[in-house]
């Protein structure tokens, strides 16, 4: 997992743990560990699932460079006394996660370190239901899950990197020395 | 099963709609589990059951009916809330096992509300 991937990870956490939005869990975590007790119910959970990194152009032209697909995983996980009514909470609270996340400027527009824009887009948003069988009570979990795509380069690095070239030349067979014309290389 | 069984109030919601609670006798056991939920995290919890014995109904509750107990007489432990060894707690009959020789175990679920 790259450290963007994780960065965006975080950041979909710190928005779905502040404010009124937060009032709607009794905990929330970004690992699958400890044991999450029964009685911390319902609980969010903001995953990273997984990434992929599929190329950006031509895969033998310059550095690696890749197109990543970051899997966030945000599960609901809640209790209920009445079966016939389980879905309809977490479904509610699944509507607001995605709208809190895909409707806040600061998060769809998210820049990295260097300022620069870092998502480029959120190509699939999925929700799927789980219904354990086993526990004290009815529960269920409902799964989102969104992929967030971003690019990924990796240049190498580059301490003493050549920016621009000095160049003097000379006419031949004579002539005056034409001094110091400076071409800037493009980074 | 004498030795054992604690007091129970059956209310008969699923099997007779329009019969009155009447009380019974069963054994508690509580077995410790994980569920797995998103991303493999675990998540503990119980399952609960009531062991029964079929001579001692005269209508056997089913699947949808409620069973209650005082919270004393659950198992040690079984409860982490504070709640008063008198208070009643609500189970819903989710599945049954017979055992093929003349007993039960009632698989619940609490229905009582978060405490």
């Amino acid at each position: 997992m790259t450290t963007l991937s994780t960065y965006i990870r975080d950041q979909a956490y710190n928005r779905l743990t502040v404010g009124s939005i937060k009032d709607n869990w009794r905990s929330s975590r970004k690992f699958p560990v400890p044991t999450l007790q029964s009685d911390l119910l319902p609980c969010l959970s903001v995953y990273l699932m997984q990434e992929d990194l599929n190329p950006d152009g031509d895969d033998n032209v310059s550095v690696p460079r890749y197109i990543a697909d970051a899997i966030l995983g945000l599960s609901i996980f809640d209790e209920t006394t009445d079966p016939e009514v389980i879905d309809g909470n977490v479904d509610v609270l699944a509507d607001l996660i995605e709208e809190t996340l895909l409707t806040d400027i600061s998060f769809v527009s998210l820049k990295d370190s260097t300022g620069a824009p870092l998502i480029e887009s959120f190509p699939r948003l999925s929700r799927r239901y789980h219904f354990p069988s086993q526990g004290e009570k009815y529960f269920v979990e409902c799964r989102l899950q969104l992929t967030v795509r971003y690019r990924c380069y990796f240049a190498p690095p580059t301490p003493t990197a050549l920016t621009s070239v000095d160049v003097t030349s000379t006419p031949v067979p004579t002539g005056a020395v034409v001094p110091n014309i400076i071409i800037p290389l493009p980074q | 099963m004498a030795t054992f069984s604690k007091p129970v109030v059956v209310t008969p919601k699923k099997s007779q709609p329009t019969a009155a609670q009447f009380p019974a006798r069963g054994v508690w056991t509580i077995d410790n589990i994980s569920v797995i939920m998103e991303n493999d995290a675990p998540m503990s919890t119980r399952v609960v059951k009531l062991g029964i014995k079929y001579a001692d109904f005269k209508f056997v509750p089913m699947q949808g009916d409620f069973i209650s107990s005082k919270a004393g007489d659950l198992p040690l432990g079984y409860l982490v809330e504070k709640i008063s060894p008198s208070a009643m707690v609500d189970f819903i009959i989710d599945n049954d096992q017979p055992d093929g020789q003349g007993g039960c175990t009632y698989i619940m679920k609490r229905s009582t509300a978060r405490l």
